[in-house]
């Protein structure tokens, strides 16, 4: 703002900051005091105070508005809700739900890449394919699934227990694994119960140092199994990734115990991912009908 | 405004807010009928549009209702208001989110401002056509310098200057204290008196006196 008369020495420093304070008897005596002998000095701040009173003036003038209707509460209005998918989705419960599913949503993401780390492939043998993709995916074509295979695999019982510690170790490393790559995996989990649990521990595959190693075991795995039990296996292969046929058949032992304990999980861990989705998606839903 | 109150009247009040709070219907609209006016008009200048008015005044007295249980203390009023002014800020969000013709109506394709379409209830059916469509521009003029304010600004001064609360109600209104009440209210008035003398509704003063000398840089 421009200053329009520079005389603020005549009553003090300027009170434009208390003129409203003021003409509307908001300051303490003692301010009040101040301002008043400052604004019969100062032009400048008289000229304010003025036009801020005129200003006031026109708002204080502004027309009450006859309201164009009773708003009273009618009892319909107020009714208990009437059902229970509607009272879920009512705009005052909506932001509740939403960070409710929100919360159920982070859980589930957090009990699948729990459960997959230790069960299923991770992030380094997921993206296997494409560092093997001349060697390991023509013969994941054709092949092999890992109980049948186990028997004959080359590795000895000795071997697979030697291999176990590795797995372990390697498995902590794990949760790093992005996010999208579990929930990738999770159809897969549910319609293939055993399958989908059985191909993930495959220590050597997942060690990137090791790379080069498994190339010829998985070859051996495959071969065994086409010779063991070709039907089962396309059966059971079909929706497993190339990356869980490149690496299953090396931990018959393991496999075992992961078919023991994990057939309900991914059952499971499905209804709820898609309790989950369905949660978040009513409740954007509602917000958006709230606005 | 109607709901004045005397010391019988708080009392009176005081019952009802009981009574509506145990489940009392008719006792809540007895403080529906009391401050609709008011809350209509706060909505009204808030949101500068009848139907979107209408239906703030509507959400916040079923708001009301439904956490009256809640409410604790004596100031109902400002409790009222206080759910008043926070539905229609989400209404000027969603507003400034999607913008749509509640908004547009008023504003010509152009930018061009329209007069405000707005019946004037309040007019003094006694003053001659003329003088009541200057009244009906000026207010609508004031009424679009309100909506430049800043949504702070624009609560502190509709609840100070067009309905006359103490800057401490006020200040309960808006959950702010009574020093940020001050500041909003002279900002408000400063951004308001600006925009007026621009139009030639407030005169200069100070350009009177300086014999036109003034300089231009504040606009």
């Amino acid at each position: 703002m421009s200053r329009r008369f520079d005389n603020a020495g005549a009553g003090g420093t300027h009170v434009r900051d208390e003129l409203s304070a003021y003409m509307d008897n908001a300051l303490s005596d003692s301010e009040r005091a101040r301002v008043r002998a400052h604004i019969e000095s100062c032009l400048d701040c008289r000229a304010d105070y003025i036009e801020l009173r005129a200003t006031r003036q026109l708002m204080r003038d502004m027309p009450t508005i006859s309201p164009p209707r009773a708003f009273t509460i009618r009892p319909e209005m107020v009714a208990p809700r009437t059902g229970f998918w509607q009272g879920l989705l009512s705009r005052r419960l909506s932001p509740a739900l939403a960070s409710g599913s929100a919360l159920a949503f982070a859980l589930l993401v957090l009990v699948l890449v729990g459960s997959y780390s230790s069960g299923r492939p991770s992030s380094a043998s997921v993206a296997l394919p494409q560092n093997f993709a001349p060697a390991a995916g023509p013969m994941a074509g054709e092949t092999s699934v890992a109980r049948n295979a186990a028997p004959s695999n080359e590795s000895s019982p000795d071997g697979d227990q030697a291999a176990l510690p590795t797995a372990a170790m390697a498995r902590p490393a794990q949760p790093a694994n992005p996010p999208a790559v579990q929930s990738s995996g999770t159809p897969l989990a549910g319609a293939t119960t055993t399958a989908g649990a059985i191909d993930a521990l495959a220590p050597p595959a997942q060690l990137p140092s090791k790379l080069a190693a498994p190339t010829p075991a998985a070859g051996a795995g495959v071969g065994a199994s086409n010779i063991g039990s070709p039907t089962t296996t396309s059966l059971q292969n079909r929706p497993t990734g190339d990356a869980d046929r490149s690496t299953q058949g090396y931990n018959p032992s393991e496999n075992r115990v992961s078919d023991n304990s994990s057939p309900l999980l991914p059952a499971l861990e499905m209804t709820l991912a898609l309790l989950g989705v369905a949660l978040a998606v009513g409740a954007v839903l509602a917000r958006r009908r709230g606005e | 405004m109607p709901e004045a109150i005397d010391a019988l009247d708080g009392e009176e009040e005081a019952r009802r807010i009981a009574a509506a709070q145990r489940g009392d219907l008719a006792a809540f609209n007895w403080l529906v009928l009391r401050y609709q006016t008011r809350v209509y008009n706060l909505c009204y200048r808030m949101l500068s549009d009848p139907d979107a008015a209408a239906d703030a005044t509507q959400e916040a007295f079923l708001s009301a209702y439904k956490a009256i249980e809640r409410f604790r203390g004596e100031q109902f009023r400002a409790w009222l208001l206080r759910i008043a002014t926070n539905g229609c800020l989400d209404v000027l969000r969603s507003r400034k989110r999607k913008p749509t013709q509640s908004l547009d109506a008023w504003v010509g394709s152009d930018g061009e401002e329209l007069g405000e379409p707005l019946p004037i209830a309040d007019l003094d059916p006694s003053i001659d056509p003329e003088a009541q469509t200057l009244r009906a521009e000026l207010v609508a003029t004031v009424q679009r310098g309100l909506d430049t304010l800043h949504d702070d600004q624009r609560i502190a001064l509709i609840l100070v200057d067009v309905q006359g609360l103490s800057y401490e109600e006020a200040a309960i209104v808006s959950s702010a204290n009574l020093g940020t009440m001050k500041s909003r209210i002279n900002r408000a008035r400063a951004r308001m008196r600006d925009y007026l003398r621009e139009r030639g509704i407030v005169p200069s003063v100070g350009e009177l006196s300086s014999q036109g000398e003034r300089s231009n840089s504040d606009k």
